[in-house]
């Protein structure tokens, strides 16, 4: 395959340049946290990852539907490309969020709509990895991840709704939450901020990210396709 | 070429509805017939079904205080768990014996293919809650009749189903068949089983409509929205 | 929480979290890297093959 094209080593350097500001922000230019203390930090990423793990299975979604629009092989490398991306990112978020919850909340877990909603999310896309890794034609393995991409980002706000319906202890930070949650806490500017350019920077990552896997997707597809035809000679 | 074969039954001489309709109630037929002569897909779930809820006998001790809470649960667990079984069981027939293939060059519209075995396969679920229900109420002496409870039960169900016969024609046309569906079917009908454990808990102990209403909205509102996805979706599935 | 006046001391905890958050990060790059290193020497291998079979090929 060809070296990395221009425009994707721009990207790249504008990633690595963002991300190396977004941990001065996070570690040296947002204050400590007036309660929670140093481990609030974490809230920056925890929070884009989230945002990432959305935004990438949403990008699958669409990808999936456009493929079975147009049936152009392409669109299915995005679709598996950012499930991919949007797992392991929802992992960060459950991971980090369930780290700080530790002090915070005095548990590892609880069962918090968010919480659960993200979960059942994580067990979404990997049993969508698992439904690809069981087929082997490549035209039907398109088709089944595209239809099972949509049906499970269409079931994702309804499982939300249904855990909503229980009582929740998750803060919400932006936008008028509830003020007695555990763990609520006001954003000073400089928060704000640091806050805002993490989302902007794992925004970046995704992208930068999305584009390597999409290559790596294409190389693979070229592997396998010249290795039938050595077979067939 | 698929869609040429749509069209001609779309306008067919005896009018597109009354086509529709006896293609759909040829693959139920189909399916009664079929469990008729074999009985293996009914029997396998109900004796499933059954021991399940002797399991949970003996893991949650049903005395008489926990069976008022958890009664739905079990209820719920145990007709998701045989409702699973009966799925894939049910498409894997169709796709061994080339009854799929056939029903594909078949000059009837895909979604006819759907409801029909949406249809058969929820059919098969309402008999086995039907055993199961009566049998609870007699294993444990709890009262599980309340008009109520149909409704939930045929809203939950018909859901489950929905989303279950899309994905089971997915899972039984991939290599491990056996282990998939329920990984892809129960992160997607959590919301079923979770509105639907509480609206049996609301009706089972009598609770005004107001308590649960919420609950059977969701399952209204969830029952539509898969109906909907999985019709325009199919499609996509069957095709070869 | 009212009568707090220092923050409390979770600097563990945070280091923690960065610890996974980063370390995933790291992980998923490698196996990216990892994965396209190995389609290249599959690719590789494949053109040292049909530079072997290609002569056979148009003589017949």
């Amino acid at each position: 395959m060809e070296a990395a094209p221009r425009n994707l080593k721009i990207l790249t350097g504008i990633t690595i340049g963002l991300f190396v500001l977004a941990l001065y922000m996070v570690f040296i230019y947002a204050p400590r946290e007036a309660v929670m203390g140093d481990v609030q930090r974490v809230f920056y990423f925890h929070v884009a990852s989230g945002w990432v793990g959305a935004v990438a299975f949403l990008v699958t979604a669409i990808a999936g539907g456009v493929y079975l629009a147009k049936r152009d092989r392409k669109w299915d490398r995005v679709a598996v490309a950012s499930v991919e991306i949007g797992v392991v990112f929802t992992f960060i978020n459950i991971a980090s969020g369930s780290i700080w919850a530790r002090p915070i909340w005095n548990t590892w877990w609880t069962w918090d709509p968010r919480l659960v909603t993200a979960t059942i999310m994580l067990l979404l896309y990997v049993a969508y990895l698992m439904l690809r890794q069981g087929i082997d034609d490549p035209d039907r393995r398109a088709r089944f991840g595209s239809v099972y991409g949509i049906v499970a980002f269409v079931s994702v706000p309804i499982t939300f709704v249904s855990i909503r319906i229980f009582r929740t202890i998750h803060p919400v930070i932006i936008g008028s939450g509830d003020p007695a949650a555990e763990g609520a806490f006001d954003m000073t500017p400089r928060m704000l901020q640091a806050f805002m350019f993490s989302l902007l920077t794992f925004t970046f990552i995704y992208a930068t990210l999305l584009w390597y896997r999409i290559r790596l997707g294409r190389l693979s597809e070229e592997v396998e396709e010249r290795k039938m035809e050595m077979m067939s000679v | 070429m698929a869609e040429g074969v749509g069209a001609v039954s779309r306008v067919g001489p005896r009018g597109a509805v009354g086509g529709y309709l006896r293609a759909v109630g040829a693959i139920v037929w189909k399916d009664i017939a079929a469990e008729l002569r074999s009985r293996e897909l009914l029997g396998s779930m109900l004796v499933f079904a059954l021991l399940v809820i002797l399991i949970f006998n003996f893991a949650l001790e049903l005395d008489l205080r926990t069976r008022q809470t958890v009664t739905s649960g079990v209820l719920w667990v145990t007709f998701a768990f045989a409702g699973t079984l009966g799925l894939n069981r049910s498409m894997a027939i169709e796709k061994d014996r080339g009854c799929l293939d056939g029903l594909l060059l078949a000059p009837v519209d895909r979604s006819a293919i759907f409801f029909g075995k949406v249809l058969s396969n929820l059919l098969f679920m309402i008999i086995v809650e039907t055993i199961i229900l009566p049998l609870y109420s007699l294993l444990y002496n709890v009262n599980l009749f309340h008009p109520g409870l149909i409704a939930v039960i045929l809203l939950g169900s018909i859901g489950y189903v929905v989303v279950g016969t899309l994905l089971s024609a997915m899972a039984v046309q991939a290599r491990t068949r056996d282990i998939l569906l329920p990984i892809l079917l129960f992160p997607v009908v959590l919301p079923v089983l979770v509105a639907a454990v509480r609206a049996t808990t609301g009706v089972l102990q009598g609770l005004p409509l107001e308590d649960y209403q919420a609950w059977l909205n969701l399952l209204i509102a969830y029952d539509v929205i898969f109906l909907g996805v999985a019709i325009v979706s199919f499609d996509y599935v069957v095709e070869e | 929480m009212l009568l707090q006046e220092a923050p409390a001391e979770t600097f563990s905890f945070m280091a923690f979290g960065f610890i996974v958050i980063l370390g995933t990060m790291g992980l998923y790059l490698l196996s990216l890297i990892n994965r396209y290193r190995n389609l290249e020497q599959d690719m590789e291998l494949l053109d040292e093959l049909s530079a072997k079979v290609e002569p056979s090929v148009e003589s017949t």
